[in-house]
């Protein structure tokens, strides 16, 4: 029997056996094949998918390498899905509930929001829709370019000429490429243009006057405001495009979480940490918080 | 099964509460999109710089979604304009602290339709029977439909076989979704959107990677053109030129050279053969500009290439698209400046000027958010929302993946000189390349050239209006020499929010008696009265706090450059480089937030810079 055992071809044979059995138990329809029917509508999707792109038919030569690619593909993933591949893979998971995000997203779209909905969300979010406030006014510019102090030199011009007209307060400072007259401007605007400190500037000073020095990005500024106009609410009418973009865009927020939060009601969700790394009230913690 | 169930249940008790329209509205209304007659305010006849960016991804790019991206195009129009979105990564939303004037989501091509194609039943079931019964006020139906849907796709039963859920309308829906949302987002005069995607072509690894941009959605291809039909150039401007034929308006745009390794300005086109004339015209037909600086690095010049430039070694990202962080072994080919010489040598040959690029900067965020501001940044990638993620490394990563982030750039700019804020403004100043790039920074840079220029000009008021009348402005062709040299005006003014300036430069490129090409930089501007380039603005960077100040700089560069060294017989280049004093890198400020030491294997500060489109010479 010893000596049996010590056999190589003996044990060749009995490795094989045992593989057979084995393979046997876990693939139970290794007799049966599997089938991939490639029909006429596979084909047309194929050939018309082809004709989007290129803008002819494909040639037999290229549509027997479409169909090769495809039946390449679809074995890779049935042999995966025996494999479990898809199982704990994280793009897998991510994939696939980013899709329950487009269904839900499309559940969303299809109820149709009422003028009624609309006007109730436009008044819920009247600070959304409110225009900034807008000025018209004169500036000069005094840039740290080519002076020693331009904070100075503009707080004296001011003490000098306090009601200089434009042309006369023009010559004391300098030309930056920006405009010396602002008609009806924003304050977002007037940010973006002369740096965020500007706007807030503008809010101290006197109107209807040589005031300042107002701050930008550019250096301090002697400013004589026109008008002020108060921020205001657009008509429904005039922003109902936008409004609609935005109640959709909430809308499937909402519905995405409420999705989630029915789904999540079938589950309940264990805490196992056992480590005790972890402070058992932050376990405690997370135990009522994600039931919840 | 017992899930959808739910879903479906809950959907009904929605659909009680409000009136469902059996068919989505996804037509955008025509009317409101097209430009107004009018226009729009801001209007400028001597045009104003908008900023943006043209190269955005979100999770409907294949990249974008497997790297943690939880945004759709939606969301990064609205990032663009200002508003808040959720980030991935560590869960901290994404927000710019000083938006954009445009803005254009370019997505993969390649497997675009495959996302949402299966599991978007809007557009095809919408016109169905299947529609009604889905969206029934009775319970039961509803629910039968929906789960016979579900079931169907997933088992490949008769639903799944129906043409309409798998017919090209499918295929293209998400391309249509994504140029949908853009007309959505245009409000010319305030906010300008473009339809867009990205052509992801690398073959061997090698990046020849290009945006594709349309002027509007009129005759808008049905789906885009990706790598997957061919990886070949040449194939992608046919492609444009049948869809110009059907009556679309589109340009390209390519990136990243520096990931190419030598590929994307080869001398050669993709069949081997020396570039020809009918080659050089259809590139230059197709391709006005190219992107010089992103998130994976600037591609304006190597210091290898150009070991006499002093500010070459900026933000440099020497890295093919292989995987495994491989390096590039070639830099002829894959740096701008060296593309624009070897394009006015092919062109003295009598072979058309291939690389005839106006420039832009951008980000190729994969984040929906552009990440441009350096105090702001938030990575490429949904993952390195987590600032310790970016700048400790990615947990699982290889260490040498983990360096290719660290060495990624917070995003550049598109400045684009426009009349107004709107589609056609922006669209024909890019196609005129009357543009400029930047590295983030929002300076804007004016460029003019002409033979007529006197040289007071710029100390008349109205120099602008002279400027276009008598001259050329970034991006164009200057002829006709008049026995004298060129004389060029430059414009250069500081960020609102940002830092001083150091120094403006004018590079300029040419091909000498010989042949040969020949390069040399001019600092036509330098701050703090300095008068030798060769001595350095400073640095204000506190590295402790991450804070810089602008006692040093400029705030405003103004100045006419005639070239002492013009010849009329030869082709010549002229482009300008505007540098920043140094700011903290992005890489600082994380550093500094998260009390941690800053690398020293990166940089800690930057220069930040500009560059205009050239101002192209020939003699004819």
């Amino acid at each position: 029997m010893k000596k049996i055992l010590k056999e190589p071809f003996l044990h060749f044979i009995f490795l094989g056996i045992v593989l057979f059995i084995l393979y046997g138990l876990v693939n139970k329809n290794s007799n049966s094949k599997d089938t991939i029917i490639i029909n006429d509508f596979d084909v047309s999707a194929l050939i018309s998918k082809w004709e989007m792109q290129w803008k002819r038919p494909p040639t037999e030569k290229e549509l027997q390498n479409l169909i090769n690619l495809n039946i390449k593909q679809e074995i890779f993933y049935q042999e995966a899905l025996k494999m479990n591949l898809d199982h704990n893979d994280e793009i897998i998971k991510r994939r696939l509930s980013q899709k329950m995000k487009f269904l839900s997203n499309d559940i969303a779209a299809m109820i149709e929001p009422t003028d009624e909905d609309l006007k109730g969300y436009y008044k819920e979010h009247s600070d959304k829709y409110l225009t900034p406030p807008s000025y018209s006014l004169y500036q000069i510019t005094f840039s740290p370019d080519n002076r020693k102090d331009n904070y100075k030199d503009a707080v004296e011009t001011l003490k000098q000429f306090p009601n200089a007209s434009f042309d006369e307060m023009k010559v004391w400072g300098d030309a930056l490429p920006f405009s010396y007259y602002f008609e009806d401007i924003d304050a977002n605007e007037l940010g973006l243009q002369l740096g965020s400190k500007f706007p807030e500037g503008l809010k101290k000073v006197a109107i209807k006057q040589w005031a300042g020095p107002v701050q930008s990005g550019f250096g301090v500024h002697l400013v004589y405001i026109t008008e002020i106009k108060a921020p205001t609410l657009p008509d429904f009418e005039l922003i109902k495009k936008n409004i609609i973009r935005d109640y959709e865009y909430d809308n499937q927020q909402e519905i995405n979480e409420i999705i989630y939060q029915e789904f999540k009601k079938n589950y309940s969700i264990e805490i196992d940490i056992k480590s005790e790394d972890f402070d058992p009230k932050f376990v405690e913690y997370l135990q009522t918080e994600l039931n919840n | 099964m017992k899930k959808i169930l739910i879903l479906l249940s809950f959907l009904t008790v929605v659909a009680c509460k409000k009136d469902v329209k059996s068919e989505k509205i996804t037509e955008s209304n025509s009317t409101e999109t097209k430009q107004p007659a009018s226009r729009t305010a801001g209007y400028s006849e001597t045009k104003n710089a908008y900023f943006g960016n043209l190269h955005i991804h979100t999770s409907w790019s294949f990249d974008g979604f497997t790297n943690g991206s939880v945004t759709d195009p939606d969301d990064a129009y609205r990032w663009a304009q200002g508003e808040s979105i959720p980030g991935g990564g560590d869960g901290t939303p994404l927000q710019i602290k000083t938006p954009l004037d445009w803005y254009a989501v370019s997505d993969h091509a390649e497997w675009m339709g495959m996302f949402k194609m299966m599991a978007d039943p809007s557009t095809p079931i919408s016109k169905l029977d299947f529609a009604k019964r889905v969206t029934s006020k009775d319970q039961a139906i509803a629910f039968k439909a929906f789960g016979d849907f579900l079931y169907d796709f997933s088992t490949g039963g008769p639903l799944s076989k129906e043409p309409l859920f798998s017919d090209e309308n499918i295929m293209k829906s998400v391309w249509k979704e994504i140029v949908d949302i853009t007309e959505n987002h245009n409000k010319p005069g305030k906010f300008t959107t473009f339809p867009a995607f990205e052509w992801s072509s690398n073959p061997n690894t090698q990046n020849l990677h290009r945006v594709v941009l349309f002027k509007n959605s009129d005759n808008i291809p049905e789906i885009a053109y990706s790598s997957l039909n061919s990886t070949r150039p040449e194939d992608l401007w046919t492609w444009m030129e049948d869809s110009r034929t059907n009556g679309a308006t589109l340009l390209a745009i390519p990136h990243n050279g520096n990931a190419s390794d030598g590929l994307m300005f080869s001398l050669n086109d993709s069949d081997g053969n020396p570039i020809s004339k009918a080659y050089s015209d259809a590139r230059s037909r197709n391709e006005p500009l190219y992107e010089i600086s992103q998130i994976k690095g600037t591609s304006e010049v190597h210091p290898d290439l150009s070991p006499n430039d002093e500010f070459s070694n900026f933000e440099i990202w020497d890295y093919t698209l292989a995987t495994t962080a491989e390096r590039n072994t070639h830099r002829k080919g894959s740096y701008l400046r060296q593309a624009l010489l070897d394009g006015i040598r092919i062109e003295s040959e009598g072979n058309g000027n291939p690389f005839k690029y106006g420039i832009i900067g951008d980000s190729d965020s994969h984040n929906s958010a552009a990440s441009i501001e350096e105090d702001n940044y938030t990575g490429k990638f949904g993952m390195e929302n987590d600032p310790a993620h970016r700048v400790n490394g990615v947990p699982g990563f290889p260490e040498p993946n983990n360096q290719q982030i660290r060495e990624f750039s917070s995003g550049g700019l598109a400045g684009v000189w426009a009349e107004e804020n709107t589609r056609e403004a922006i669209y024909n100043a890019m196609l005129k390349k009357e543009t400029f790039g930047t590295s983030g920074t929002r300076m804007k840079v004016r460029f003019f050239g002409s033979f007529n220029f006197d040289e007071n000009i710029i100390s008349n008021d109205d120099w602008l209006t002279t400027a276009y009348a008598y001259g050329v402005p970034m991006g164009s062709n200057l002829t006709n020499p008049k026995g004298s040299a060129p004389t060029f005006i430059i414009q250069a003014l500081k960020e609102a929010n940002g830092a001083n300036l150091d120094r403006a430069q004018i590079i300029k490129g040419w091909v000498d008696a010989k042949g040969k090409t020949q390069e040399k930089i001019y600092n036509v501007a330098l701050s703090d009265d300095r008068t030798d380039g060769a001595t350095p603005v400073g640095n204000t960077v506190d590295l402790k706090t991450a804070k810089y100040s602008n006692d040093i700089g400029a705030v405003q560069f103004f100045t006419t450059w005639t070239d002492p060294e013009f010849d009329a017989s030869q082709n010549a280049f002229y482009y300008v480089r505007v540098i920043e004093i140094p700011t903290p890198r992005w890489s600082t400020y994380d550093a500094v937030s998260l009390g941690i030491p800053i690398r020293t294997d990166i940089p800690a500060t930057i220069q930040e810079r500009a560059w205009s489109s050239p101002i192209w010479y020939s003699p004819k």
